[in-house]
Order: C-alpha cells, then structure tokens, then sequence
C-alpha cells in the first residue's frame, strides 16, 4: 500500500513557519523533536518541507527520534517526586505522564 | 470543461487592485499582479506565530491575537510575564507571587491574575494581582483558594470559577473584591471560559463526567447549554458567551471548536496537539494558544482565524 503520509525533521521557527494558506491544503501534523507529518505525494507539502528547510525522515527514522524524547521525558517524570504526595496531586503539579506515540505510515 | 461565463453568466472581472470588499464567492483578476483571485470563507485555520521567551505548562492567558499577556507557568519562578504583538513575545514585569495553573482576566494593558498553585510551597493560592500595563500590584484576594480555575472578564469586572478539587464556586470581581455568586451546576477542574464580561460568560470542558458540558452565564446563574464535539479537559478558550472557540487538551488534542452562542461546530485542527497551555482571543475571527506540553513544555504559538480570506486561483 503507498504510503499516505510523510515526515521531516523542521526547528518551529515561529511567525512564518506555518501560514494559514498552508494549513487550509495542508494537514500538519507536530510531534515532539521537532518531527512534522504531512500528506505524502501533495505538492503544497513538498513546497512546505522546502520553505521550512525540512530533513526528510522515514516513518521509522521518526519514530525513533520521537521515541526518544517520550521517553526521556517519561523517566523525568517517573523521577520527580515530592515526599507525601499522592499521584493525583502529582499529575496536578506537572501534568499527566507523557503517553507514547506511535506514529501512523 | 466548462468556463466561468457559463456557470455564472458574467466574465471574471479584470481589476487593477484588489477590491477593498469583495463578497464570498467573488472572483477577480488583478491585472497589476497577474493573479486570479477569490474571497472564500476560511472556517478556521491555525498557523505559527512567534515562540515564547520561555517554555511553560499550566499558564494562563488573557488579551487578543495581537496583544496578549502570557502569566505565570511551571517554569521557576513561576511568575514570568510576556506581552505579544502579534509576531513575538516580549518579558514584561513578572508577578509578585509566582504561580502556575492560575486564571486571568483583562487586556493586555489591564489584566488581572487570580487563584493557581506553587508547588514549591506547596500551596493552593487565593491571591488576586491586577496589571496596569505595566507592573503587577496585589489586591484582594479570592475567598476561596484553588488552582486549575478559570476565568473571564475585564480587570474590573471578572468571573473566576470551577477549579481544584472539582469546584462548583464562582466568584465575582468588581474591581474591588471577590464576591460568592451561585455555583456551576458542573463542579470541575482543568476546564475553559470565555467572556467579554461577568454577565455573560461561557465555562467548558474539564475533568469531570464527560468533560463537554457548556455551561453559560447570565450574571446570575449558570445554565447548561449544548456540549462540546470533542469532550476534554486541560484545554484552552477564548472569546465571548457568543463567540467563542476552544482548542487542545489533556492526551495532546489538536481539535478545535466555534461556538456561535448556540452549538459548538469542529473547524481546523492546531498543527500541534497540546494541553495545559495558554490562550487569548476576542471572538471566533481571531484566538491565540501557547505554551503547554506534551511532552515536554512549549514554547510554541499558534494563531487561529476563521472568516472571510482571499485565496489564490491555481494555487497549490
């Protein structure tokens, strides 16, 4: 089956990264480490990935930079406790655990 | 192929500059340009605005798309304090008491601060800050202390309700001092507001039951009205009783919904989902989300606008 989506590695720069022109034709897609997911075989997202200096990655390729930084922040997570406090309050203080991602083909 | 003479009995018109107020549907060729145009109705689209001097979670935000305030956070000393223009954000006088998950009312030049958590305390907070543009100064406090509240209003004249844990209080601001109105008929945390004023104000989502009740205020009583699409909590609102949108939440939601004072309706998704972070926003023409996680906190913006929008013929 062809692939229908594709990935690149982009720094969010700010104003100017994503204009509405782009995401009225483009479904973008941010996950953490920088990695974008848009359509595959779609000429605005090609012309995209260019403006933003983008890195083509591998669906593969991706899911391990993303991998990588869940779980990093899931051990942080796991890490930071304060005497006494019930899980509750923990997820109150600095929100739930980050979940994995799996990214989609 | 059939041409545009055929379907709307008249040619395309040739025009040496855009029409100042063209209709939806209007097409036109600009002959200074070369390019065919038309005005579409956009019915809401995200894109990137300028980041955040510093990355932040459980944040709160109040102003419009072009001036807004981004108060507090996780992030020591818990009192930062940005201004946007509308392309970038500026460190501005922090809060006198650091905080996160905190509301906020007002403008960008006359905002107030209200309730939120230090975790180096750790202690649930009541105190109320008002901004003048400039610095912070504390005034009366909330008579009930809570974090993950929300609030709407001006800096005058504000709401702040819900809150930790599951709270049903609202409490009115007259500029002066909090006053007990009557509760939520929803008590819950992590929710949104929107609201121009404290007499028409608008709380959704949250923790509680199934985190889409509406609920809209009169300046008496809260009324359950239509729920949101998507239930959530964690997430963020802007706007009025009448016009409002609401975007994110907890599990890095990217939807977004319009509410016209009657339902709530899913337009364009944020191009990254997130929870927990800061919003601003007039109406449903213009709204502003920034900070938040996961996974860990941003520093990212995002800038909504929906209505009338001039498109390229031909373009990709």
């Amino acid at each position: 089956m062809a692939k229908t989506k594709q990935y690149c590695v982009a720094e969010n720069w700010g104003k100017g990264f994503i204009e509405h022109i782009e995401s009225s034709r483009i479904t973008f897609k941010g996950y953490p480490g920088n990695v974008w997911q848009v359509p595959a075989h779609n000429k605005g997202a090609n012309l995209w990935i260019n403006k933003v200096l983008g890195v083509p990655k591998t669906k593969d390729q991706a899911q391990v930079i993303v991998t990588a930084i869940i779980d990093t922040a899931q051990d942080a997570w796991d890490a930071n406790n304060v005497d006494g406090e019930s899980s509750a309050e923990k997820i109150l203080r600095l929100g739930s655990k980050p979940a994995d991602i799996t990214l989609e083909e | 192929m059939s041409d545009y003479k055929v379907i709307h009995g008249t040619k395309v018109q040739n025009l040496s500059s855009d029409p100042p107020a063209p209709s939806t549907g209007q097409v036109w060729y600009n002959t200074t340009t070369n390019i065919a145009k038309y005005l579409v109705f956009n019915p809401g689209t995200w894109a990137s605005g300028g980041n955040l001097n510093t990355a932040r979670i459980q944040l709160a935000g109040t102003g419009t798309q072009t001036a807004a305030l981004a108060i507090g956070g996780s992030v020591s000393p818990l009192a930062q304090n940005e201004l946007y223009n509308g392309s970038a954000w500026t460190e501005l006088n922090d809060l006198n008491t650091g905080r996160s998950s905190l509301g906020a009312s007002g403008t960008s030049t006359a905002a107030l601060a209200f309730g939120g958590f230090n975790a180096s305390d750790p202690q649930t907070r009541d105190d109320t800050e008002t901004w003048n543009g400039t610095n912070w100064t504390e005034v009366n406090n909330l008579n009930t202390e809570r974090n993950l509240i929300s609030g709407c209003g001006t800096n005058t004249a504000a709401l702040g309700f819900g809150g930790v844990p599951n709270r049903n209080e609202t409490e009115l601001w007259n500029g002066t001092n909090w006053t007990e109105v009557n509760n939520l008929n929803t008590g819950r945390q992590q929710l949104a507001g929107a609201g121009a004023t404290n007499t028409a104000s608008l709380a959704f989502g949250g923790n509680t039951g199934p985190g889409e009740v509406t609920e809209l205020w009169n300046g008496t009583n809260w009324t359950e009205v239509n729920n949101l699409n998507t239930s959530r909590r964690e997430l963020g609102g802007s706007g009025t009783s009448t016009s409002a949108v609401g975007f994110g939440g907890a599990n890095a939601r990217v939807q977004t919904e319009t509410w016209n004072g009657t339902n709530w309706t899913s337009v364009g998704d944020m191009a990254a989902g997130r929870q927990d972070l800061g919003d601003a926003g007039a109406n449903t023409s213009a709204a502003l989300a920034f900070g938040g996680y996961p996974p860990n906190p941003s520093n990212a913006t995002e800038e909504f606008n929906s209505g009338p929008a001039v498109s390229t013929l031909g373009a990709e």
